[in-house]
């Protein structure tokens, strides 16, 4: 059997080299997708450290100077007193669990404030978010501690004025560093400053930044933030489960009238579900992009083969049927020109790993867990691209190979 | 030529199940090349309110980082201070306007009607030079009104219908977040593709104190400024102008201990476009080279795979091939008369796959056009004028016959150089 494939490849060697570039190309543009796919999965997949189900934000605005509701000159006590009386009245709806503020410190937001910090001697390097937030901001996106400590434990550490670290926040790199969990009830200083030290109470489950974050971004330090802290303008809260149903208008409808205070109103309401579908929007185009991209190679090596074998099978109609003549089922010849493209694939996959491996090595593909090159990463997604491959030959083979099975020798070799 | 088509037809009648297959690859492929063509040209192409995108230069976000050598910096939105010492006062170009160049959700009404949330935009009175929205009633607000801060608004057609079920209500007034307004104009409904003054309903701002709203010591705040060019070639003295004004004015702020650093600010529409947040300079090469990329794996792969099957196609034909030969016709007709024939298979195909993708652009732009970051609540509309540029068609041209020079070139040269004897013995 496998000499008779090996004779049929070499016969027909012309065109099958020109399938065999195309199988070699689509391969290795197959596998840079797989990679982006599998790398965007696993991602995607890793926990969050926040939940952001039932979660709303609740945008404060001040009216301007040219309406006739205006107070002048707002002194800072009388706005922090509004915006304290804000999260009073809305801690007062029954559907509302917890309501907290927050500056630069709820997922999926456009901007981050950064604050270097010293544990002992050792430097968080690089950038991280730090959030300034309420201590019910804990209860509102439900952090834990890598210790078990529950969202209401933090917010507690948070009311005492200590700070709280992610985990990993000395692995920028996502090189396994040590866990911070050893830097509880000690003192962490901000950079070049001695005199305020800030005593960590838990080291927190990693905060992602966002679903397809990966690296320096998804550590984090939170600190307290007082109630009456009026330029935070974030506000968020958390909805009793089963109260969702028409939160957003109920809330609209009830703003004019009871959540006016002072020079404050209500501008907008939106859920964390619209916000993360916005925030994430990029993302979703990209693996949208490459699932089309790879759609278009996989109909492009359908097309190949069909045509090739077409072609092959109208040319061999009668070496096909000096082999039925001779004994061959037509199962057999069905199998003989499956087998023909699934060994080329196999020539072809070869080199085209060797190809990979070599982009991966430049660091063209997608970094992941710390590197580029990850010699089991590179098989697996090899040997998914194998697959899906091979499935198109056999379904692109299919068709002509069928034609072929249903040859009749009587009509074929009439003329010998 | 009509010998040429001749050829063709009957060469797709011997070989249906081989041309069918050319023909659906060349077309798929032109169709995704030009639907890739299609997503980068929306964000560049100019269309009313931004028709004049070409000579269009964004100074969207600035960066500040301290003087005292740390490795601290702030990027984002500047204040009017800062918009008016480094653009404003230019003299090459044509106009600069100061605005917001992002979305605000406010409440907007009209008598005891409850509320509607609408995306604002705040504007100076340039804005309305810069941009070419439409109006159907009305008018933009002008310097004057801009400069005494007088609450007006221009609201778009669909906002207009919604709140008064006519266009016709320049004069009238509005609730917007407890201020009152009055209308002063109506322009067309804008589509969100329009990245820069994309909104539905525009307000100075000097109403609601953003000239005057600013934080790091005065020089960062809430706007951003857009340049109108009178001309392409304007764009260097432009930047060197900025560059000056740039070094001035952070002399200006030295006691701030703060200094603008530009990252090569202003930016054409060009790489704004592809400049999603402020702390870094976009990467126009890389992203040119990303889709040089795509490009080139859309064309080389049904290349090969179309090879193949004229390779097919013309073996069938050696004999014909020797007989040409045989009777005097030289290599470079035989050359390009099968390129030829080919040619106008793969425009019949490329066609097919032009149209195809602007019907898939027109029908599904809800989605194929959403940006990143933007409000997945509201689709993206284009319009067919957008679509069917002068230039994507000369792009689906060319796309054929590099696809068609790539296809057939090879496998015609090959037939070419057949030697006789063995083409009229059909070896």
């Amino acid at each position: 059997m496998n000499q008779k494939l090996f004779k049929q490849i070499k016969n027909e060697w012309r065109s099958n080299l020109w399938l065999c570039l195309e199988l070699l190309v689509v391969s290795v543009v197959m596998w840079y997708i797989v990679d982006y796919l599998y790398v965007q999965c696993r991602v995607y997949t890793e926990p969050l450290g926040f939940d952001i189900s039932h979660c709303y934000k609740i945008s404060i605005n001040e009216i301007t100077d040219k309406s006739p509701e205006y107070i002048d000159d707002p002194t800072d006590e009388q706005r922090g007193e509004w915006i304290i009386d804000m999260q009073e009245r809305l801690r007062r709806r029954p559907e509302i669990e917890y309501v907290a503020l927050g500056q630069n410190a709820h997922p999926y937001n456009n901007s981050n404030s950064g604050r270097s910090f010293r544990f002992d001697t050792l430097y968080a390097n690089g950038f991280y978010p730090y959030r300034e937030v309420t201590p019910d901001f804990m209860n509102v996106f439900r952090y834990e501690g890598v210790n078990g400590e529950t969202p209401e434990q933090l917010a507690e550490m948070l009311r005492k004025g200590e700070i709280l670290v992610s985990d990993n926040l000395l692995n920028q790199l996502d090189d396994k560093q040590p866990s911070m969990s050893q830097f509880i009830g000690t003192d962490a200083y901000e950079y070049n400053d001695s005199t305020k030290p800030c005593r960590v109470g838990a080291s927190i489950v990693p905060v992602k930044y966002s679903d397809f974050m990966q690296g320096q971004m998804n550590r984090t330090v939170v600190m307290g933030l007082p109630e009456y802290a009026f330029w935070a303008h974030e506000l968020v809260v958390r909805v009793r489960d089963g109260m969702d149903k028409d939160f957003i208008e109920n809330l609209r409808a009830d703003a004019d009238r009871h959540f006016r205070v002072g020079n404050l109103f209500i501008s907008d309401i939106q859920s964390f579900d619209d916000m993360r579908e916005n925030f994430l929007q990029g993302e979703f185009i990209s693996i949208r992009n490459m699932v089309t991209g790879m759609a278009f190679l996989l109909l492009n090596i359908f097309l190949g083969l069909l045509g090739t074998f077409w072609f092959r099978t109208q040319q061999r109609t009668r070496d096909i049927a000096v082999r039925k003549v001779s004994g061959a089922t037509s199962s057999d010849v069905f199998r003989l020109l499956i087998g023909e493209g699934l060994l080329l694939l196999a020539v072809v996959t070869l080199p085209a790993v060797v190809i990979d491996a070599n982009l991966a090595n430049l660091e063209f593909n997608q970094w992941y867990a710390g590197s580029y090159f990850s010699i089991g990463r590179i098989l697996l997604c090899a040997a998914i691209t194998f697959l899906i491959m091979a499935l198109m030959i056999v379904v692109g083979i299919a068709i002509p190979a069928w034609r072929a099975m249903h040859v009749t020798p009587a009509t074929a070799l009439h003329d010998e | 030529m009509i010998n040429v088509i001749k050829q063709t037809i009957a060469q797709v009648r011997a070989q249906k199940m081989l041309s069918i297959i050319s023909v659906v690859g060349t077309a798929l492929s032109i169709f995704l090349i030009m639907v890739v063509v299609m997503l980068q040209q929306v964000k560049v192409v100019p269309f009313s309110p931004e028709s004049n995108r070409d000579r269009f230069l964004h100074a969207k976000y600035g960066s500040v980082h301290v003087t005292n050598g740390e490795d601290w910096e702030s990027n984002g939105f500047i204040s009017y201070a800062t918009a008016k010492a480094l653009y404003a006062g230019l003299k090459t170009p044509e106009a600069v306007t100061v605005y917001t160049p992002y979305n605000m959700t406010v409440n907007i009404s009209q008598a005891a009607q409850t509320a509607i949330p609408v995306k604002q935009m705040q504007t100076d009175d340039v804005f309305w030079r810069v941009f070419d929205f439409v109006f159907i009633d009305g008018k933009p607000y002008d310097a004057a009104t801009f400069d005494a801060a007088i609450p007006v608004v221009v609201i778009s057609e669909s906002v207009s219908r919604q709140l008064f079920g006519t266009t016709e209500v320049t004069g009238r007034q509005v609730m917007i977040d407890h201020t009152p307004f009055s209308v002063a104009g109506v322009v067309k409904d804008v589509s969100t593709l329009a990245s820069m003054s994309y909104a539905q309903i525009w307000v100075p701002f000097t109403v609601t104190g953003l000239d005057k709203s600013s934080w790091q010591q005065g020089i960062m705040g809430s706007l951003g400024a857009t340049i109108l060019a009178r001309s392409r070639d304007d764009f260097d003295d432009i930047r060197a102008e900025c560059d000056a004004a740039l070094k001035k004015y952070n002399k200006e702020i030295e006691p701030t201990q703060w200094e603008l650093v530009s990252r090569n600010r202003p930016y054409d529409q060009e790489k704004q476009v592809i400049s999603d947040s402020s702390n870094f300079e976009p990467d126009v090469k890389g992203a040119r080279r990303t889709r040089f990329i795509i490009y080139l794996i859309l064309l080389i792969v049904p290349a090969i795979n179309l090879s193949g099957m004229t390779e097919s196609r013309l073996r069938k034909r050696v004999e014909e091939i020797g007989v040409r030969r045989a009777f005097g016709c030289r290599r470079s007709e035989l050359f390009t008369a099968i390129l030829s024939e080919n040619l106008l298979l793969t425009l019949f195909a490329g066609a097919i796959g032009w149209l195809l993708s602007v019907t898939f652009a027109w029908l599904c732009s809800s989605f194929l056009f959403a940006q990143p970051y933007s409000d997945a609540s509201v689709a993206p509309t284009v319009d067919i004028a957008m679509l069917v540029q002068p230039s994507t068609f000369l792009w689906a041209l060319l796309f054929c016959f590099i696809l068609n020079l790539l296809s057939s070139g090879l496998p015609a040269w090959k037939a070419s150089r057949i030697s006789l004897v063995n083409a009229i013995n059909a070896k």
